[in-house]
This record gives structure tokens, C-alpha cells and sequence, in this order.
């Protein structure tokens, strides 16, 4: 579907994209990862046809912009981060007039419209639309040319986490039904998590990690944590002699938090010792590890910094 | 010591002197402007007075008193008398370029034309009248108040208004407009469909003189109900002058659109067009007040175009073929400036 190659884009001497290289299969979901300013928004409006790379090259469909741009932007459906349409013109007529520029009828704004889930607010205004709406009317308008590629720009930034699930749904929806692909700039974990099959880290306009996130997990940072406060400091040789102990710190005298390859295989005996040294556990946490961690563990950053 | 109310006023001129754009319009342009004004009227330290005189009728007697009143010197101002034949006087009355006729008549008497709700002429007839006065003929002078359609001061005013109107509602329409999507980076969403870019131009310049049609209409039907202003000239004339005059404010609006990033430079780009052009371009005093040398580049200004063609249509009686040079000319302002525009165009 998509073919990235060796692609650089620098503004005023800052490299925003880096040599970077991607091929996308049709029928994906991959999320772009990173913090802001990693690049995302830079890579997603190259393939968009918004920006030109300074080198390298991008082909969708075996077809680049130079060649067929009336072709790709039929292809496309898109999202920018933070559009504002014309303050009074009602959510229908904002999608006709984009509809007519596919060529559509405004029976297909009405099908979009359901879709989003904006039927009451056809007649609003889009100025009085909630942030959330907002967000919902720019998916509307990527998917009124029921687009084979949806690139979605931070579609839920800002935005509250009912309002987030909302939209997110609008897209598993999408994923059920028909074959699109899916590129979605974010720096939600939960998002990318959620929402996508593939997952691709980018930090300072390159590729970190590319990847289901299980695999990621898997290459990246191994193992499961737990996180545990306690009464009094426990024993270091004790610790140590833990089965399954990938690493361990500690947090202050008391609060400790232990890298395990199984939590299944690991607590019930960290408990035997805890009871046995009658030392009271106050905290216990157990979790796998999140994208977050995984970023953390390569950047030595977290994502939402 | 961090006193609030001096942190009150010193972040609004630290606001003002880091925003380049503000010290221009507060500095620089009202300096410019007051340079391009005293161009016009300050000339020689004096108000330069310009008079008709209709010259077929011309006695001895006369002509020594026109010579005592060029001559005199205890005159404030200065007064330029051009002999014309009666046609030519008034047509320059018309357009604005005199506000006084002066006709002498047998035995040294003058009759003078002029509107009389015209401040400027009324001034002209009492300083002229006071010196005649005191020429061995005495003050044996007519009044002939001008108040035939088509030579008042009203009749110069309204097709300026009209001209003013439409570059407004041009530039500030469609560029402020375009401006304003830019911001919004709507037109970066726009380009990104299949949407023709000539088409979305087109339709904004469609719809701006769809929407002056009705502004103009509106001005002309009021003038004509109120100060019964009429077109003299040829309606189609009248049309095509029109026409070509928002074409061209459209291709102008399209090229000032083009660029501006941030309100502020398009605000400022926008109101230099259309301020220097509304003071320059003869829509409320002639500009002939400005130095000839100023005034031959001022005629092919595109407002000056429009208004004078307007002017000619419906104060002169003309038709197509008198005004088929100041279309033409609009014509091309439209076409060169939307080509440049679209161009340099900033989609995104």
C-alpha cells in the first residue's frame, strides 16, 4: 500500500523526518507512535502530499505525487490535527460541500452522518460543536469518498476519555467492515494499543521500534512487574534469590519494583518470604508492561513528556 | 519590586514593540499617509484653487480684471485660471477638476457656476467676488447655481462611492476570506480532495460580484431616490465598467491573499492597498490636487479606472467606445494580478 524510502525532511537545518524507511501492507492499522516534535505529523502530511521529502522517495499504490496527484487524493481520506471549518455552516452542509468535491450526492453525507453518530447536530453549527464533535465531523469528512487509505492526524488529542472510546469505536466499526488502512499519528499508548495491530515507534524523525505490540514487548523489555511497598526494608539477598528475577530497584527505604519474567511464577513465593520475615506487604501492584515502559526502557524518556 | 500595575503596562508595550507589523501601522504609515496628503494639497505652502473660464465671450474689460485676480498676491490662496471652451468647463466640472466656472459677460461683469452645497466652491465665489469688488467695475457678478444632474458635487461623489464599495468589498471580502481559511487550515483540508483550486478561486470571485452587484445597486438606487443622481450614459457602458472593475479588485484580492500567514500582516497588507488607493485615487476630491507628475500615474490606478469610468457613464453621457479604454485596463489588473496570485498562491 504504502512504500517509504530513505525519506528526510529538515526545517531550517532541523531534521523532523531522518533517512527514515517504511512499507505498509493494505488492510493494516499502524499506529505512529512517538512524543511531539518525534516527527509524526511531518511523516503522515509527506504522505498526504501536504509536504515534499527534501530526499527520498514515497509511493502509494505504486504511484507518487508527482505523478498522480488527482489519483491519491481520491485514494485518501484525512484528518488534520486541529481543523477549524466555517463557523456558520451547519455539520451538514460542511460535509456536502466536501462531498461535491468527491463528486458525491448528499445522500452520502447523511450515511456519513450516521456513521459518526452526529445525526441530532446535522443542523448545528460547526462553531458550536463540542471538541469532541469537532473531531468526529473531521473523521466524517475522511471517510465521506469511503477512502482506501484513512491517515488520521492525533484524531483524539484534547479530547475526554468517553469522547476518545467514542471515536475509537467509530473505527473498530470501520475495521469490521470494509478493508482500509489505517495510519494514526498519537502519543496515547492506549490508543495505539487499542486500536492498532502495528505498532511503530518514531523518536527525533527515526524509526525506534516497529512491531506488534506483543513482539515489541517481547525484544524490547521483557517481562512483567511488580511493584511492592512494605513495612519494613526487606532483605537484599532475598530479593536476589527470587525465581524468575530479570532486575530489581529500589524507591526510597521501602518500595521496591521487581522485573519478572511470570508474575504467576514469582509472587506466590515472594509472599511465603514476606510472611515468613513477618514483614507486611502495605502495596502490592502487578501489571505487564505498557507501551510506556517500552519507551522508557529505549529512550530512557516517557511519551507523554 | 514587581508592582502589578506597572507589569500591566509594560507587557502592552512590550507586546507592541515585539509585533513589527503594530509600530508600522503606528508609526510609518501615518507619517506616509501625512506626506501623500500634503503632496496633494499642501503644494507651495498654498491651496492651488482651479477655475474655468469660458473664453468665448472674453471683453478687454474682463480680461484686465482675470489678470488683476491671477496677479494679486494678498490672496491666501492660490488661484489658477484655464480658459476653456463652455463644454470642456463643464465636463472638468464633472470630473471634478475645477469647482468654479467663470463666465465673463459684456462690460467687465462675470457670471459664476457653481454648486451651491459645494463648500469648497462657495469659498472660491466669496474670495473671488471680495477682489472683484475692488476693480474700477465693482462687483457686477451672477450667480448661476449649478444644480443640473450629472454636475454636482453629489453626481462626483456617488459612482466614487460606488468604486470605493467594490475594492472593498473585493479585498476585504475574498482576501481577508482566503486569509482567514489559511489560519484555519481549511485550505490545507480543502486541497487535500480532489477539489479544483482554479474552480474554488473562481467561485469566490463569482460570488463577490454577485454580492456587489446588490451593494452598488442598493448605493445607486438610494442616490437616486434621495439626490436624484441618474446615469446619463449607455447602461451596458455602465455594466462593462462594472464588470471589469471587479475583476480586476478580485485578481487584486487574490494577489494580496496570497501570502499573509498571520492576521496581522494580512490586516496591515490589505489596508495599505485599500487605504492608499481610496486617498490616491480621486473617490472624494479630484486628483488633480496631486502634482502633475503624480496625477499621470494616478489616472491608471484601478480605482481611478473604475471611478472615472463609472464618472464618465453617468455624469457624461458615455458610452461604450468612450470607456472601452478604462475596461480594458481593469481587465488586465484582474487577469495579471490572478495569474501572479495563483502563482505564489499559499495553500498550506
Amino acid at each position: 500500500m504504502i512504500e517509504i524510502s530513505s525519506v528526510t525532511k529538515a526545517f531550517s537545518g532541523f531534521r523532523a523526518i531522518d533517512n527514515l524507511s517504511l512499507h505498509i501492507r493494505s488492510g493494516e492499522y499502524v499506529a505512529l507512535l512517538g512524543p511531539n516534535g518525534a516527527g509524526k505529523t511531518t511523516l503522515v502530511e509527506m504522505i498526504e502530499g501536504l509536504q515534499k521529502p527534501d530526499s527520498g522517495t514515497i509511493a502509494v499504490m505504486g504511484k507518487t505525487w508527482k505523478q498522480n496527484p488527482a489519483y491519491l487524493r481520491n485514494l485518501m481520506g484525512i484528518s488534520l490535527q486541529e481543523t477549524r471549518f466555517i463557523d456558520k455552516l451547519t455539520v451538514g452542509e460542511t460535509l456536502d460541500l466536501f462531498g461535491s468535491f468527491y463528486g458525491l450526492g448528499k445522500g452520502r453525507s447523511r450515511e456519513v452522518l450516521q456513521l459518526i453518530g452526529l445525526e441530532e447536530k446535522g443542523r448545528s453549527f460547526t462553531v458550536n460543536l463540542s471538541g469532541g464533535q469537532r473531531q468526529k465531523l473531521a473523521l466524517g469528512i475522511a471517510l465521506l469518498n469511503q477512502p482506501p487509505l484513512l491517515l488520521l492526524d492525533e484524531p483524539t488529542t484534547g479530547l475526554d476519555p468517553n469522547a476518545r472510546r467514542e471515536l475509537w469505536e467509530i473505527l473498530m466499526t470501520l475495521k469490521g467492515q470494509q478493508r482500509t488502512t489505517l495510519i494514526l499519528t498519537t502519543h496515547y499508548m492506549e490508543e495505539a494499543q487499542y486500536l492498532c495491530d502495528r505498532i511503530v515507534i518514531l523518536d527525533r524523525g527515526q524509526i525506534l521500534a516497529d512491531g506488534a505490540l506483543s513482539a515489541l514487548l517481547d525484544s524490547f523489555a521483557k517481562g512483567e512487574i511488580i511493584e511492592l511497598e512494605t513495612s519494613h526494608p526487606m532483605p537484599e539477598n532475598t530479593l536476589q534469590a527470587l525465581p524468575g528475577l530479570i532486575e530489581w530497584s529500589q524507591e526510597g527505604t521501602s518500595k521496591i519494583k521487581l522485573t519478572v519474567t511470570n508474575i504467576t511464577l514469582t509472587l506466590p513465593i515472594l509472599l511465603d518470604k514476606l510472611r515468613s520475615l513477618t514483614i507486611e506487604a502495605v502495596a502490592i501492584e502487578c501489571r505487564k508492561k505498557t507501551l510506556d515502559d517500552l519507551f522508557v526502557a529505549m529512550t530512557g524518556r516517557r511519551l507523554n513528556e | 519590586m514587581n508592582n502589578s500595575f506597572v507589569n500591566l503596562v509594560a507587557i502592552q508595550f512590550r507586546e507592541f514593540i515585539r509585533e513589527p507589523s503594530s509600530l508600522f501601522w503606528a508609526l510609518l504609515f501615518p507619517i506616509g499617509l501625512a506626506g501623500v496628503l500634503g503632496l496633494a494639497f499642501a503644494e507651495k505652502g498654498n491651496v492651488t484653487n482651479r477655475v474655468a473660464v469660458i473664453m468665448n465671450s472674453y471683453s478687454q474689460a474682463s480680461k484686465k480684471q482675470i489678470d488683476f485676480l491671477q496677479r494679486d498676491a494678498t490672496f491666501d490662496t492660490r488661484f489658477v485660471f484655464k480658459d476653456a471652451s463652455r463644454d470642456q468647463a463643464f465636463t472638468q466640472l464633472k470630473r471634478g477638476a475645477v469647482s468654479l466656472i467663470l463666465e465673463p459677460l459684456p462690460a467687465g461683469k462675470f457670471s459664476f457656476h457653481f454648486d451651491p452645497q459645494n463648500e469648497a466652491a462657495r469659498m472660491q465665489y466669496l474670495l473671488l467676488e471680495k477682489k472683484l469688488q475692488q476693480t474700477p467695475e465693482g462687483a457686477v457678478a451672477e450667480i448661476h447655481p449649478i444644480t443640473t444632474q450629472g454636475s454636482r458635487y453629489i453626481d462626483f461623489l456617488i459612482p466614487g462611492m460606488i468604486a470605493l464599495g467594490v475594492m472593498n468589498s473585493c479585498i476585504w471580502g475574498i482576501g481577508w476570506g482566503l486569509i482567514e481559511w489559511r489560519i484555519r487550515k481549511l485550505l490545507r483540508r480543502m486541497i487535500a480532495t480532489p477539489m479544483s483550486r482554479v474552480e474554488f478561486l473562481l467561485a469566490h470571485f463569482v460570488t463577490r460580484l454577485l454580492l456587489c452587484l446588490i451593494e452598488s445597486v442598493s448605493l445607486l438606487l438610494f442616490a437616486r431616490l434621495i439626490f436624484d443622481v441618474t446615469v446619463q450614459g449607455s447602461n451596458i457602458a455602465l455594466f462593462a465598467v462594472y464588470l471589469t472593475g471587479v475583476a480586476a479588485f478580485g485578481g487584486i484580492a487574490i494577489l494580496v491573499a496570497a501570502r499573509p500567514q498571520k492576521t496581522q500582516i494580512g490586516s496591515g497588507i490589505i489596508n495599505m492597498v485599500t487605504l492608499s488607493l481610496m486617498i490616491l485615487s480621486g473617490v472624494f476630491f479630484n486628483y488633480t490636487n496631486f502634482p502633475v507628475w503624480a496625477a499621470r500615474i494616478i489616472q491608471f490606478l484601478p480605482l481611478t479606472l473604475l471611478a472615472d469610468g463609472l464618472r464618465a457613464v453617468c455624469n457624461e453621457g458615455a458610452g461604450l467606445v468612450q470607456v472601452v479604454g478604462n475596461c480594458l485596463l481593469l481587465l488586465a489588473y484582474g487577469v495579471i494580478c490572478f495569474w501572479a496570485g495563483l502563482r505564489v498562491f499559499r495553500w498550506h
